[in-house]
């Protein structure tokens, strides 16, 4: 798709992929732990065009006044919520915005649905409500719109007959042509036909009502749509970002980790009288610390004009929370022994999880440790977190037969965890991470050279 | 050289402004005749510790405004401020539901609205104000309050924090907090009660008005009392070589500090232009979100329940009803449709102030007597509710 898109920009067509693109504006978060703020005021007025860093609103929440920019350029094309409103829900829709050139009559209609569909506490000034505007307008017209799409599909194996613009629509929204009903010349498929083909989908999707934090989702029985919240979105936009931006490369190793096993029962036998105990994950953690004051080129940031070498390992580790991913960090890993990085870990787990962790605790961080060795994962590779330069993806530890002419049979089982270590290849060379990864290796299965 | 106070004034400017401009018009009258070098050198923003020789509120909120904006980005810095008696509100407050106007009047006291969020305070010579600025995404309000609160312990307090992340002694606070974040800075300021008046404090934070329901944000009130009394060595010096000695140990800070005159700040067009903003009535009171008024009076000739929309400061309408009146039918129809064309787009609070509105003037009506001497009444009652003098 890529190329696809590359060679139609190589034509000099503007592509505008977002051609209907009035997209509702949420209440941002701005923290983790945010659930609901104030509108203090606007700054830009109903039709005025913002540039990206322009502020658009600025919001009171918990005695703190906070600028709200706009992260790209765009139009603002409705206020739904005004100024003064109190106690708007975190994600709930608060205006409507388009982009130069859009057609921004159908604002107001995005606004009514999401009037009538929110529980956005709106004025209580006797304004004319959109509370009163009957209930879900777009419903009649998608069942109306759906008989038109009940078109006899097409056989397996039957050519399309499509515009190349509409295939390359259709392909983008992810809408399958075969469903859609062409009105060009001979049945072929047109761009308004994939156009027109969007309400049905998208009017049911708007029939959401926004909760506070998950927004609920629509009852179909095809498919559900949840309302995208302010962390998917950061985790969506960041790791794209990372994926497209840096120039990964990966290096796996398998890790014997029969030497830590034996450590680790070892010291929980002694850790079990304080009702402490120690994790597989709290000797990686440790392992990638020693690692990185051996290897600190590891242990580095792209930052645009610099590379910076941070000399102290602050690691983070990748928790999984009902509302997302997240990565607190253990400040100054290698200077801190195993019983302490476990029961940091396990603190830090457990206020990701209850969403209180501060900003301090999750920002910032100058390697990354993600490890779905619990789910039986083999083996995977994990995206860089920016600005960092390496994360180390690790997967389960399974037992493994490898050829051991000492022994005799032959053979011996050991117990191997593959490791995989994604490098952004701007700061850290193929060679830099190879020696990275030896060293960590050469930790993790002697274990006891963590003392030195 | 002549500094503050250029002659262009919009009309009626918040009230207590006019003290501060008296008063440092005095300050400049003395300053043009004493020894001191009258051009001043221009404060720069370099520093990392700052501590004001000022105590007017309005230059002080806006020497942190623009170090706010204009230091730079990635360094820790510290303000030290104290203020004259005056009162401070939110941001998106509203003054009516929070101060207690006849009060302020009578002490001469003025209010002045802040740019951070959170409630109203009063500051006086006894009270010692601190900024703590850092990069936004080091920012955190808990570690700036812990930072304070030892501080505060190195005077020999017993202090703590509360869940509102205020400094606290047992259970009477003697600091509020709050802060202002935008793209790449963020503040935490707040008030450390030493030796302030707590009787005043008390007065001037008693709202009187009664019956308006207010967008705006309200204030969460608190018994509070001094550090002084819990320790005698608690005063303004001591506090703020407490603050400074533990903002150095966190930061690893060892530049000097920087002592900012008023003379120096002014001589900053943003700092001269920031402290005629705080001065309008526009930024004072008209940046108060939407209330609704409501207030009963009986009258000779009738109950009149009144009820008034105001946003921004501005009278949005009036509606009025009566009751046991022996007036005519029509009476309450007349005076709905007088009351909204006197005081639509009227400055609530300052009735008859803006002088560029056509009803400025007195009534004058040539209905029957009865009826203007109705019209007058309310007219009376409506300015004596609301005016803020």
């Amino acid at each position: 798709m890529a190329s696809s898109v590359a060679r139609v920009f190589a034509r000099g067509f503007h592509v505008s992929v977002r051609r209907h693109a009035l997209t509702p504006f949420n209440m941002p978060a701005m923290s983790p732990t945010m659930t609901e703020g104030g509108i203090a005021s606007w700054k830009k007025k109903e039709g005025e065009s913002f540039a990206a860093g322009d502020v658009l609103l600025e919001i009171e929440t918990d005695k703190a006044t906070i600028d709200v920019e706009a992260q790209d350029d765009g139009i603002l094309a409705k206020i739904i919520a005004a100024d003064g409103s109190k106690g708007v829900p975190v994600g709930s829709i608060i205006g409507v915005i388009g982009e130069e050139g859009d057609d921004l009559s159908g604002a107001a209609e995005l606004a009514k649905q999401a009037a009538t569909q929110s529980s956005v506490p709106t004025s209580k000034e006797p304004e004319p409500s959109k509370k009163e505007a009957s209930p879900l307008p777009p419903a009649p017209e998608a069942v109306q719109s759906t008989p038109k799409q009940e078109v006899p599909e097409l056989q397996p194996g039957k050519r399309i007959f499509a515009s190349p613009i509409a295939k390359k629509i259709a392909l983008e929204k992810g809408i399958p042509l075969a469903k859609v009903k062409g009105t060009g010349p001979s049945g072929r498929i047109i761009r308004e036909d994939v156009d027109n083909y969007k309400p049905a989908p998208a009017a049911a999707s708007s029939t959401v009502s926004a909760a506070a934090q998950t927004p609920a989702a629509a009852p179909s029985s095809d498919y559900v749509d949840t309302l995208i919240s302010n962390m998917r979105r950061t985790i969506g936009t960041r790791l794209t970002q990372s994926k497209q931006e840096l120039p990964h490369y990966y290096l796996t190793v398998d890790v014997t980790m029969d030497k830590v096993m034996k450590l680790r029962e070892v010291f929980n036998k002694t850790l079990s009288e304080k009702d402490q105990k120690l994790s597989v994950n709290d000797f990686i953690v440790k392992a990638v610390a020693c690692a990185l004051a051996d290897v600190p080129e590891a242990n580095s940031a792209w930052l645009g004009e610099v590379i910076r070498t941070y000399k102290k390992a602050d690691i983070s580790v990748a928790v999984a929370t009902p509302s997302g991913l997240i990565t607190p960090i253990i400040k100054d890993a290698g200077s801190k022994g195993l019983a302490t990085i476990s029961a940091e870990t396990k603190a830090l787990a457990k206020k990701a999880r209850d969403g209180k962790l501060q900003p301090s605790e999750y920002q910032g961080g100058t390697f990354t440790i993600s490890n779905l060795g619990m789910f039986g994962i083999d083996h995977f590779t994990a995206i860089i977190n920016p600005p960092q330069s390496c994360i180390l993806a690790v997967g389960s530890t399974q037992p493994k037969f490898v050829p051991a002419p000492e022994e005799e049979r032959g053979f011996k089982i050991v117990q191997s965890m593959n490791v995989t270590l994604s490098s952004d290849h701007r700061t850290v060379d193929g060679a830099v991470g190879a020696r990275w990864l030896a060293a960590f290796k050469g930790y993790l299965e002697n274990p006891l050279t963590f003392m030195l | 050289m002549y500094f503050c106070l250029q002659a262009t004034r919009r009309a009626a400017p918040a009230f207590g402004a006019n003290i501060f401009s008296r008063w440092t018009q005095r300050c400049q009258q003395i300053r043009r005749f004493s020894a001191e070098t009258s051009t001043a050198q221009a404060i720069d923003s370099d520093h990392e510790i700052y501590v004001s020789t000022s105590i007017n509120p309005y230059f002080n909120l806006s020497l942190e405004d623009w170090l706010f904006r204009h230091s730079p980005e990635t360094k820790p810095l510290l303000l030290i401020y104290r203020d004259a008696p005056c009162v401070v509100i939110g941001r998106n407050q509203n003054p009516w539901t929070e101060l207690n106007f006849p009060a302020l009047r009578a002490a001469n006291t003025p209010f002045l609205r802040r740019r951070s969020g959170g409630g109203a305070v009063y500051h006086d010579l006894g009270n010692t104000n601190f900024s703590i600025h850092l990069p936004r995404m080091s920012f955190d309000r808990h570690a700036t309050g812990r930072l304070v609160l030892r501080a505060v312990q190195s005077l020999g307090i017993d202090a703590h924090l509360n869940d509102r992340n205020d400094i606290c002694v047992g259970l009477e606070k003697v600091s509020g907090s709050a802060y202002k974040i935008v793209n790449k800075r963020a503040y935490h300021h707040g008030t450390m009660l030493l030796t302030t008046q707590l009787s005043a404090l008390g007065d001037f934070l008693r709202p009187q008005a009664k019956n308006i329901i207010t967008k705006g944000v309200a204030s969460v009130r608190s018994p509070v009392c001094n550090l002084q009394k819990y320790a005698a060595s608690a005063m303004h010096e001591t506090f703020t070589s407490a603050v400074v000695a533990e903002f150095r140990k966190e930061y690893g800070i060892t530049s000097e500090l920087c002592t900012a005159t008023e003379s120096q700040g002014t001589a900053v067009d943003y700092i001269q232009r920031g402290m005629d903003e705080l001065n309008t009535w526009e930024w004072a009171y008209g940046q108060t979100p939407s209330f609704t008024h409501t207030m009963a009076h009986a009258f000779p000739w009738g109950d009149v329940v009144a009820q008034i929309n105001s946003k921004h400061g501005l009278i949005l309408d009036v509606s009025l009803t009566a009751k046991n009146t022996r007036m005519g039918a029509t009476f309450i129809k007349d005076l709905n449709r007088q009351c909204q064309a006197l005081y639509t787009g009227q400055r609530y609070g300052h009735l008859r102030q803006n002088e560029a509105h056509p009803a400025a003037t007195p009534l004058t009506r040539n209905l029957g007597n009865e009826w203007t001497e109705a019209l007058r009444d309310v007219d009376e009652w409506l300015l004596r509710t609301t005016s803020a003098g």
